[in-house]
């Protein structure tokens, strides 16, 4: 796999949609209906996705090669991550670590 | 099911093909599998059809052809400009339409926002006059102990203050002059946002009684009576507080002045003095609102409570407008001024020759018995009356302009849509009568043609309209929402507008050569 450092961190960072997106096909293949499953299941039910949302955003991921597809069984196609798209995810899970690392300790007792 | 496919079919058609070719079916399924129909989805795939062709158009790069360098906004404005002005000298007359249309659209609105900013939105000369309430209390149960009492409760204010309204008679400098005021608590101003251009408001420690003599000028006063005199400050003024009643009080000859017809009893007579049985007079909607069926005459009218002063209706008279023409006249009643004189009075004089050079007559009589009267207001009753209905009249002379305004617009628009309907048919019309059709016929098929899409619009526009006004009748006070009559003129005459914008064109091409015309093929 050629070098993508440029074109990864030009995509970065990602929407949270996109974000939860290449997360559940992380896991596994899927398409469209059960990624609005996992996505819901996944993000508490914050994240009701609709339709529109959910294909725009699979639109713009195939656009830049982040997502393939294939015809799955019951005429439904099955989306996965392509390489790029993996990279994409671990470099974006990397950034948002380093977002949320100090959140939730405890705070020091501010100053009088 | 069907319906919803057709529906999801038709707004893909916003989509880019690729993204239409690649998910149009899995999205149907998608809908169906999770339930979303009607407005939702409609909002769903609308909203995104606009996020993906807008990230489409930022995806890629739209570069100008000669230069290759990425398009900016400004460029080659100037070509744009001549090109603009080509197609202006091609059409002269369409074009004219255009820009009267757009400016008498614009011109529109700015003076409808002008004015209801002026009327609506800022009709009060203090800042943020939304956060101000007025509370009206009765004069009778109001007093220092309930303003305390609000100040103390009522949380939900942040400051209140009171204040009564007021008159003064100015004297001493100059023509002595009732002049409109208030007495208010020392922090009437602060309440309202206003400072003082010059001096000081109030303070606190002057609500005190015995510290009363101070006031505060409007800026208005100060310029026009004091010349805006900055050695006003600490100045004494000599006033007086007339007293004040809210009843009528009449003087001997009111009723021959003022042709108020006695419809029962009789009239107040210079018989009627201080002194003798106190009398009075009521008018028409007093008598019937008390004594509905019986007279009233000789009845015992008791003021301010049954322990209060009493007289005797010795008549019944007329309805009169007193506070304006558009507003109810009120149960009132008459007493001869001898027998109780209050408040403001008011003197009548009928005169054959014009009431203005009769001005300086009556002040100069006056002011020869008691020199410290003033006159608030000497006017012809032409003025008084029209002074009552100025304010309607100005809200009049706006909607007839804003209306006409309007239907100039709707006029405009049906021209430009028939005349272009005609206009783009001139060469069919060439062809037509190069094939041996009459001039009569094409004329008549043009008009037909053009009148098509406008007559739907002027029959809808009509039911729109009188909808609407019949639901606007409700809210006009002594006036009538327009008729059927009016509509059918307005749709007439746009029906009129429409039939010349057909037949100027069309009788110009009905009258080509028709050689010319199939020539320009």
């Amino acid at each position: 796999v050629a070098d993508h450092r440029d074109e990864i961190r030009a995509l970065l960072p990602l929407r949270p949609l996109e974000l939860l997106v290449l997360a559940v096909l992380d896991e596994t293949p899927l398409h469209g209906y059960a990624m609005v499953e996992r996505i819901e299941a996944r993000s508490d039910g914050v994240m009701r996705v609709r339709p529109g949302d959910l294909y725009r955003v699979l639109y713009r991921l195939q656009k830049r090669r982040l997502l393939s597809s294939k015809a799955g069984d019951e005429r439904r196609t099955v989306y996965a991550l392509t390489p790029l798209g993996r990279r994409v995810l671990e470099a974006e899970a990397k950034l948002l670590r380093g977002v949320v690392a100090g959140v939730g300790r405890k705070r020091k007792e501010k100053p009088a | 099911v069907k319906l919803r496919r057709f529906w999801v079919r038709t707004l893909l058609r916003l989509y880019p093909r690729a993204f239409r070719r690649a998910y149009e079916r899995e999205l149907l399924d998608l809908y169906t599998d999770i339930g979303l129909h009607g407005i939702h989805l409609t909002w769903d795939l609308i909203v995104n059809a606009v996020l993906v062709r807008f990230d489409d158009s930022r995806g890629a790069s739209v570069r100008t052809p000669r230069t290759g360098r990425r398009w900016r906004f400004g460029d080659g404005w100037r070509a744009d400009l001549g090109s603009s002005w080509r197609a202006f000298a091609r059409r002269p007359a369409f074009s004219l339409l255009v820009v009267l249309t757009l400016a008498l659209g614009i011109g529109a609105n700015t003076a409808i926002f002008a004015v209801t900013e002026w009327v609506v939105l800022r009709p009060l000369p203090f800042p943020r006059p939304e956060e101000v309430v007025r509370v009206w209390w009765r004069p009778d149960s109001f007093n220092q102990r309930i303003v305390a009492l609000f100040q103390e409760r009522a949380t939900s204010f942040s400051s209140l203050a009171a204040f009564s309204g007021w008159s003064f008679t100015l004297t001493g400098e100059g023509e002595p002059e009732e002049l409109s005021g208030a007495v208010v608590s020392p922090n009437y101003f602060s309440v309202l946002g206003v400072d003082a251009v010059l001096g000081r408001t109030f303070v606190l420690s002057e609500e005190n009684p015995g510290q009363t003599d101070v006031c505060v000028l409007s800026e208005g006063l100060w310029k026009r009576r004091f010349g805006g005199d900055e050695g006003v400050l600490g100045r004494r003024i000599p006033t007086e507080t007339p007293p004040r009643a809210n009843f009528r009080v009449i003087s001997p000859g009111y009723f021959g002045a003022m042709g108020v017809p006695v419809l029962e009893g009789r009239d107040l007579t210079d018989a009627d003095r201080s002194g003798g049985p106190p009398v009075g007079l009521v008018n028409q909607k007093l008598a019937r609102e008390i004594w509905p069926n019986e007279s009233a005459l000789g009845k015992e009218v008791h003021v301010f409570g049954p322990s209060g002063p009493a007289f005797t209706v010795v008549g019944v008279v007329g309805d009169v407008h007193q506070h304006g023409l558009a507003i109810e006249p009120s149960p009132e009643m008459y007493r001869p001024l001898e027998q109780w004189s209050l408040g403001r009075n008011y003197m009548m004089v009928r005169t054959a020759v014009e009431p203005e050079r009769l001005v300086a007559a009556v002040r100069d009589t006056i002011w020869s018995v008691d020199a410290d009267v003033p006159i608030v207001r000497l006017s012809p009753m032409n003025e008084v009356v029209s002074g009552s209905i100025a304010a309607s009249r100005l809200t009049a002379v706006l909607v007839s302009a804003f209306a006409a305004l309007a239907l100039a617009l709707a006029a405009i628009g049906v021209y430009g849509v028939a005349s272009s309907i005609v206009t783009a048919r001139v060469r069919q019309i060439g062809i037509r009568m190069a094939l041996g059709a009459g001039g009569g016929s094409v004329l008549r098929r043009a008009l037909v043609q053009g009148m098509f899409p406008v007559a739907p619009g002027v029959l809808a526009g009509a039911i729109i309209a009188s909808t609407a006004s019949r639901a606007l009748d409700g809210l006009l006070v002594d006036a009538r929402a327009p008729g059927p009559l009016t509509f059918l003129a307005i749709a007439v005459f746009l029906a009129a507008v429409t039939l010349l914008a057909c037949y100027l064109p069309a009788r110009r091409a009905s009258r080509v050569d028709p050689v010319t015309v199939l020539r320009r093929e």
